[in-house]
């Protein structure tokens, strides 16, 4: 389910610890439409038996990583921890944190860095721009890569061979009204940003919201992640964010270059 | 991660008995699990990359089973390795991120949280207690400061923040001393409190005016105003809080700016949370 990565030769199947596997299916098994869940529920959603499922569910009790009252469970803010434990140890996410300041600072608007994880765009870095609501992506927020304008444009920097392998697999949920929804065309948007060197998208993931990204290269050309800005569409023509947003966005790309 | 130095687990081939820690009966327990995990969470500031002896080391697991966990976390796509040591990857961020995907709590608080931004122009957190940690679980607005201040899912020592202040002036007067007689109180400002009297009359002081005022506890300049968020049945389930640098503003002033639009939000919640 979580997945996606060829099964690395080197690891022997016994060598595996199915329990660990299991787990972690576990626990992304609850979501929005179910945040409680009982034993047989997990268990179906899972591919578990009831009394195994209730084994890692009790399991998880005792970890403090979630709760019961006896017949249903849930999660507990304990199970954050797992996240701060990346967010605490990757050196990128916080490397960017004084480059996403000066650029919030230089156009008043929020920022973000964010990277894919298999055909998901994940945001781990925010600097919010002074604001009633905040614009952007909390660290941790994952979307399908191609409702973002950060996500198209990591997702052009793959080869089109791969794109197209993704295009073919993905289900093309339309967040808004005006979102595309056409395959061949987000493949043709997709190649576009690839040629200009950054994305923008009006409207795509909520209403009245614009994204400006780019991606970022470290010294060795290899991508690394991509820094966006989102900004209300109300607050300047298309033709102005560009002329004002590309510009910052490539310059802290290529610093970016050299530090990261 | 304190925890993990006073949580020896037993090793996987060792592992004959009859109950895991804190009374699980062993037949429920799912060791592999419960070790992944605590592995996932060895990863931090000071070890940002280990080799599996490190981790063996870290976790008390036997340098074997430790690298069948790691090997195990990477072929799932949580931890990437160079040479012998392996680094947690951004898919770490999913699984903790599960508890935001379903608790209706964080979800509940966002609207209210704008409010606040909007009548005081300050950006607002709330967080709820994890054991004697507080853990930011929703926010809003920015900072006038512009840093990327707390993230969600961010831990401080309760007493050294206001929002752990009022959450521990809930709990039983007893249950707090005997914590605060053990814990250690690691001075973070100079005027960091580290005497456990003078941080109880701090918290019974919380209790009586049913609002915490700190100042400099964790970061100095800064002071920070919090309300206690009850449910319908008074139980305080967690804290609404803002931060304000000190300088801008005298402590009478900024509550009489502030408070009211806290309290105003807590008793609006009361009866949806």
């Amino acid at each position: 389910m979580i997945d996606q990565s060829p099964v690395d030769l080197d690891i022997q199947k016994r060598d595996l610890i199915e329990g660990l596997m299991k787990g972690f299916d576990v626990i992304t098994a609850f979501d929005s439409d179910s945040p409680q869940l009982s034993a047989s529920e997990v268990a179906e959603r899972v591919g578990l038996t009831r009394s195994a499922a209730r084994r890692y569910l009790l399991t998880l009790v005792h970890t403090g990583m979630a709760a019961s009252d006896g017949k249903k469970f849930w999660l507990m803010p304990r199970l954050l921890n797992l996240g701060q434990s990346y967010l605490e140890s990757a050196r990128v996410p916080r490397a960017v944190v004084p480059f996403l300041q000066r650029l919030t600072q230089q156009l008043q608007e929020s920022t973000n860095f964010s990277l894919l994880d298999g055909d998901e765009i994940v945001y781990v870095t925010r600097v919010t721009a002074a604001q009633l609501v905040n614009a952007g992506f909390e660290p941790g927020t994952r979307l399908p890569a191609y409702t973002t304008t950060a996500g198209r444009v990591l997702l052009g920097m793959r080869e089109d061979a791969e794109i197209r392998a993704y295009l073919e697999r993905v289900n093309l949920i339309p967040h808004t009204h005006m979102a595309v929804t056409d395959k061949d065309a987000l493949f043709q948007e997709i190649l576009t940003m690839r040629k200009q060197g950054y994305g923008i998208t009006e409207n795509q993931f909520e209403m009245g919201m614009r994204g400006i990204a780019i991606a970022v290269k470290n010294r060795n050309g290899r991508v690394i992640g991509a820094l966006s800005v989102t900004s209300n569409i109300a607050a300047c023509s298309r033709e102005e964010a560009i002329a004002r947003g590309v510009p910052a966005l490539q310059t802290t790309a290529n610093t970016l270059m050299m530090w990261v | 991660m304190s925890e993990l130095d006073k949580n020896t687990l037993p090793e996987e081939s060792g592992d004959t008995h009859e109950t895991g820690e804190g009374g699980l009966a062993r037949r429920d327990w799912i060791a592999g699990l419960e070790k992944g995990l605590l592995i996932l969470e060895a990863f931090d500031f000071d070890n940002q990359r280990m080799t599996s002896a490190q981790v063996a080391a870290r976790t008390g697991l036997s340098r074997t089973a430790a690298r069948r966990y790691l090997l195990t976390l990477e072929h799932l796509g949580y931890l990437h390795s160079e040479g012998k040591t392996f680094a947690l990857t951004p898919r770490v961020l999913k699984v903790g991120w599960s508890y935001f995907d379903s608790a209706p709590l964080p979800r509940i608080l966002q609207p209210f949280l704008q409010q606040i931004t909007g009548q005081t122009g300050e950006a607002v957190y709330a967080s709820v207690l994890d054991g004697w940690d507080l853990v930011f679980i929703a926010r809003n607005g920015a900072t006038r400061v512009m840093t990327t201040g707390f993230v969600l899912g961010a831990r401080v020592p309760a007493q050294l923040a206001s929002p752990g202040i009022v959450m521990l002036s809930a709990l039983p007067e007893q249950q707090v001393r005997d914590w605060l007689a053990t814990c250690a109180m690691t001075p973070f400002t100079p005027h960091t409190i580290t005497n456990p009297d003078q941080l109880y009359d701090l918290i019974a002081q919380a209790r009586q005016l049913g609002y915490a005022v700190v100042e400099q506890q964790l970061q100095t300049g800064v002071r920070g105003i919090a309300v206690p968020l009850k449910n319908r049945h008074a139980k305080v389930i967690g804290a609404l809080s803002l931060s304000l640098p000190m300088a801008a503003e005298a402590r009478e002033q900024t509550l009489v700016r502030i408070l009211p639009a806290l309290q105003q939000a807590a008793n609006a919640l009361i009866n949806l949370v």
